[in-house]
């Protein structure tokens, strides 16, 4: 049994949990701020996942995958912001 | 037995630590500002600690990882507090009062709830 790939798989497990417990938030979020905040959480988390994967199954391609989710997520998650403040401000 | 394996392990370890107990404070805090603060840590150190190990893993990639980090370190705080404004905007008088002990963002009027602590007595 190589201990590596047995490292690597336990951390996957770890990962797994929190983004699990992320979406538990994602779905009690009791309004839109929360489930924002739980969405970039989850985002983060698959970006990890996949590094974690491409270090796991020697894919190092899946680190641009990993790096164009990165960006994805912080652009949706200041859309979001924005978009709150600016209906607020529009009552 | 690689030295190089080893350093990856430990660096994927302390950033899937760190994600595993933000994402429990993102769980289990009570109001939007304390889960935001919860958030914070798994938006820096433990998304870096993880893509780190994925640089060191494949030195091709070292200088991309390093880049992608940086851009987390500028990107945290701005997504942080762009959600804050956001979150303080939306929420209702009630619930502020409910959540903030002091809110700094009221039209430069400051109020506390809780009664000041007392100030020694000089000498």
């Amino acid at each position: 049994m190589n201990w590596f790939d047995a490292g690597i798989d336990i951390l996957l497990v770890m990962l797994t949990l929190s983004f699990l417990l992320g979406s538990l938030r994602l779905i009690k979020g009791p309004d839109v701020p929360n489930r924002a905040l739980a969405f970039d959480l989850i985002t983060l988390q698959a970006v990890g996942i996949v590094a974690l994967i491409a270090i796991r199954h020697d894919a190092p391609m899946l680190l641009d995958i990993a790096m164009v989710a990165a960006v994805l997520g912080f652009v949706g998650t200041v859309l979001v912001a924005r978009y709150l403040e600016q209906a607020r401000d529009g009552e | 037995m690689e030295t190089r394996e080893i350093i990856v392990l430990i660096v994927a370890s302390i950033g899937a630590l760190i994600m595993l107990i933000s994402s429990i404070g993102v769980l289990t805090l009570p109001d939007v500002f304390m889960r935001m603060h919860a958030f914070g840590k798994a938006g820096t150190m433990g998304i870096s600690g993880l893509i780190l190990a994925a640089g060191l893993f494949y030195p091709n990639y070292l200088a991309r990882m390093v880049a992608l980090v940086i851009l987390f370190f500028v990107t945290g705080p701005i997504a942080a507090t762009a959600l804050s404004r956001a979150a303080y905007k939306v929420a209702t008088p009630a619930a502020k009062e409910a959540m903030l002990e002091f809110n700094e963002m009221e039209n430069g009027r400051q109020r506390t709830k809780r009664k000041p602590a007392k100030k020694k007595a000089a000498g």
